[in-house]
């Protein structure tokens, strides 16, 4: 680095100050006996409560950790999916065990090809169609047909709770209004019928 | 990676960058003798109960140097909140007032005292720059790597310090020569 005037004058009084700073710095054994007996003093009591501090810090680990997947893991689920009303479990799987064979069996069989094992076909039959009924539950696009299902049959089946109250024998009676001109004979025939 | 030196090796080294460590002490804790010597301590400490290594990664120099810059900016720091969370001036034990060496102090010229205290009133970087430049004859390139900055960074705060360190000087030379000469001639308008 080349130095002007200003420089040399400046690294001038560094010197002076470094001469004059090294004139009262302290002695290196005086400052390294002081640390070292301040390590000793703070050792004993920094290894006699280490243990704890390391397990202090890995159970927050955890805890955090924890917190975290749980986070990830639940929250979505909760805040995304809507609640459904009850239905029975049985439902999907029955019907798409039942409808998978059926699809199987449609298939006309190829010209002569003569199926293997026609009557021990039955159990691999099912076995198939179980694993197409776990291959279509677990695909994004059956699993909202099925949300989308269950949403309607829900609705069209939903009664409220006091509707059996309003219920009574002649029901179907009082909803019936008898016209004017209708002769008595069918008034008759329509009240046989429906008394019976 | 280099293996890890001995203590006593570590000892070695330490004692012969000493003198140079506690100049940078001093200008890593605003030149107050006690707190860089405090400073120095901690440094001796944290080597000794492992919370600073010499892996061999920079020259032992720039290793020591960097852990006094960072234990006397964590010191300030600490001071710092001390003063502004507690009342520290009434806790703590009023510092012992600076003693000086008489014949030393005779000893330091007008000049030098201008410049200890134009060299106060520059930012720390540019301090640090100065100080490591000029007092520890280090190239720009060794600074950046001390300072932890970019060699950009600290050529910037080199040519600021050199300036704002000029007009200090000038200034105060200026003010010195009109304080003499009143001194001379007390009726002379100036």
């Amino acid at each position: 680095m080349g130095l002007n005037g200003e420089d040399k004058r400046i690294r001038a009084l560094f010197c002076e100050l470094k001469r004059e700073e090294k004139r009262t710095s302290p002695l290196f054994t005086k400052t390294w006996n002081i640390a070292e007996a301040e390590f000793h003093r703070r050792g004993f009591s920094r290894r006699r409560f280490q243990p704890s501090s390391n397990l202090l810090r890995f159970a927050t680990a955890i805890l955090v950790v924890s917190l975290v997947l749980a986070a990830t893991v639940l929250l979505p689920r909760y805040l995304r999916l809507p609640r459904q009303p009850r239905q029975p479990k049985h439902d999907y799987a029955k019907q798409e065990v039942a409808a998978a064979p059926r699809a199987t069996s449609e298939e006309p069989p190829r010209s002569g090809e003569v199926p293997a094992n026609r009557e021990s076909g039955k159990p691999t039959d099912r076995l198939v169609a179980i694993r197409r009924s776990v291959r279509v539950k677990k695909s994004p696009v059956a699993s909202a047909q099925r949300a989308r299902s269950v949403k309607q049959n829900g609705l069209s089946e939903w009664q409220s709770p006091t509707a059996k109250l309003l219920r009574s024998a002649g029901d179907e009676l009082l909803r019936f209004v008898p016209q004017m001109n209708e002769s008595a004979e069918e008034m008759k025939k329509f009240l046989a019928n429906d008394l019976n | 990676m280099a293996p890890l030196m001995q203590i006593s090796e570590v000892k070695a080294e330490l004692e012969k960058h000493h003198s140079s460590g506690f100049g940078w002490a001093l200008s890593c804790c605003g030149r107050d003798p006690s707190e860089a010597e405090e400073v120095l301590q901690l440094v001796y400490l944290k080597i000794l109960d492992g919370r600073a290594r010499y892996r061999g990664e920079s020259s032992f120099k720039t290793w020591l140097f960097a852990v006094i810059r960072k234990t006397a900016a964590s010191e300030r720091r600490k001071n710092f909140l001390r003063k502004l969370l507690l009342n520290a001036g009434a806790e703590r034990m009023p510092k012992a007032p600076r003693t000086e060496d008489p014949a030393l102090a005779l000893e330091r010229s007008e000049t030098h005292a201008r410049f200890r205290h134009a060299l106060a009133q520059l930012p720390a970087r540019q301090q640090q720059t100065l100080h490591l430049v000029f007092y520890e004859d280090l190239s720009l390139q060794e600074t950046a790597e001390m300072i932890g900055i970019s060699v950009g960074a600290v050529r910037k705060h080199y040519g600021r310090a050199k300036a704002s360190l000029r007009d200090l000087l000038l200034e105060s030379e200026g003010n010195y020569g009109i304080e003499w000469r009143r001194q001379k001639n007390p009726s002379v308008v100036l």
